[in-house]
């Protein structure tokens, strides 16, 4: 039985979102969205963890996540204009999202309060997230970005052992792999993380 | 001052424009005025009406800039401050004359809700800022370093209006956030493949830089 359980959302919109929406599910690492895609949709996350990348095929660059607990909308900030959209986005988990229209969601926006505060809590996070990143990768050394994208994992995941494949950890921080297993063996030697055999996990007596 | 005249150069719904004009204040900036700084709070947020601004984030006494934002349209500059008082995550400077909108934050989200104008502003506004923060990340990331300083060359000839641009390779190296060698380097190369020329106290761009 679906439901949309948004605390501010009026029964009506709730209604409107269940019957007009498109029930689209995800398993792990699959592509929700590419880059130059057309999706004139704005999705409402039902359940589970979604990251957001510069998705080109030469680099992949994480820039954030996006998980129901934070935000229960995924927008692809195109929502006057159906251009292609200039960022990927991936299932990390499984997940479940409902598009939904965007002329029916700018409707929608001027009849629900409800709507348009959370469509501007969407476009605030991702403008938030993304400075962040931005920051991030202009200023830190790769030292700091891995260090930081661990404590990051471990957080979104909500598991303290990390358990990503190098492949997908060099992808993420635009960094060759020999770049990522000799910064994980530094990390190590300063204490930072713990390398077990299939997985990563922080120093707990060093974190933040 | 009738600033009712001037607001419907950038704005078209006339109710909208007069609780403008009762509530909301006008500020103008020389160039090089900063007035942004990054960790502040205010009780307003800023639209950007006139002129160009360039957004930076400081490290170290350094200023690295971000990108720059015009005024194509009206643009919200401070996403973070919009309907309460959140720091702001970048610092901003003038770059021209420039005029700028400040609305009180208790006034936002009632204008958000009742004006579709005002409401569409705020959602364009997070769509410029956010593909520009793209571009910029994707160019730092994948652009050598040769492409890079062109760009920025290019953008300050433009904003400068001058193929000869007055710029030292200090600030250069800041805004770019890389070592002045680094720069030097680079510009001697962008010379060797004329792009541009080296003056006693400027940078000439040449035609084939476009």
């Amino acid at each position: 039985m679906l439901s949309i359980n948004h605390p501010n959302f009026e029964k009506e919109l709730c209604d409107l979102i269940l019957q007009e929406g498109i029930l689209k599910k995800y398993t792990s690492q699959s592509i929700v969205a590419n880059k130059g895609d057309y999706k004139d949709y704005t999705v409402f996350i039902l359940d589970g963890l979604l990251k957001v990348t510069l998705g080109k095929e030469t680099n992949n660059l994480l820039l954030y996540h996006i998980s129901k607990e934070d935000n229960s909308v995924l927008t692809f900030m195109n929502i006057f204009t159906n251009t292609p959209i200039q960022i990927a986005v991936t299932a990390l988990q499984e997940s479940t999202l409902l598009f939904v229209s965007n002329t029916k969601i700018l409707k929608w926006s001027s009849k629900f309060d409800s709507l348009e505060q959370e469509l501007f809590k969407a476009y605030h996070k991702n403008n938030k997230c993304l400075l962040q990143t931005v920051k991030n990768v202009m200023t830190n050394s790769l030292e700091q970005r891995l260090f930081e994208y661990i404590k990051n994992k471990t957080i979104v995941y909500n598991d303290s052992h990390i358990h990503i494949s190098r492949n997908e950890i060099a992808s993420d921080l635009y960094a060759s792999k020999e770049a990522i297993s000799r910064t994980i063996k530094k990390l190590e030697n300063d204490n930072k993380i713990i390398r077990k055999s299939r997985s990563i996990i922080l120093n707990s007596s060093n974190i933040f | 001052m009738d600033l009712s005249i001037s607001l419907a150069d950038f704005f078209s719904d006339t109710t909208l424009i007069s609780q403008i004009s009762k509530y909301a204040e006008i500020k103008t900036y020389a160039p090089k005025d900063c007035f942004f700084y990054e960790g502040h709070t205010h009780n307003y947020s800023t639209f950007l009406l006139k002129g160009t601004l360039k957004l930076f984030i400081e490290q170290q006494q350094k200023k690295i800039l971000l990108y720059h934002l015009t005024s194509n349209n009206v643009c919200i500059v401070s996403l973070t401050n919009l309907f309460s008082e959140y720091p702001i995550d970048f610092s901003s400077e003038a770059m021209d004359h420039c005029t700028l909108l400040s609305i009180p934050l208790h006034k936002m989200t009632e204008w958000s809700s009742q004006y579709k104008e005002f409401r569409d502003i705020i959602i364009t506004s997070h769509q410029r800022h956010y593909n520009s923060m793209l571009n910029v990340v994707q160019m730092f990331t994948e652009e050598p370093l040769e492409r890079r300083l062109l760009s920025y060359l290019k953008l300050e000839s433009i904003h400068q209006d001058s193929l000869d641009i007055k710029i030292s390779h200090q600030q250069i190296s800041d805004e770019l956030n890389c070592s002045r060698e680094a720069i030097s380097r680079t510009i001697k190369k962008l010379e060797q493949s004329n792009k541009l020329t080296r003056k006693v106290r400027s940078i000439s761009l040449t035609s084939s830089s476009f």
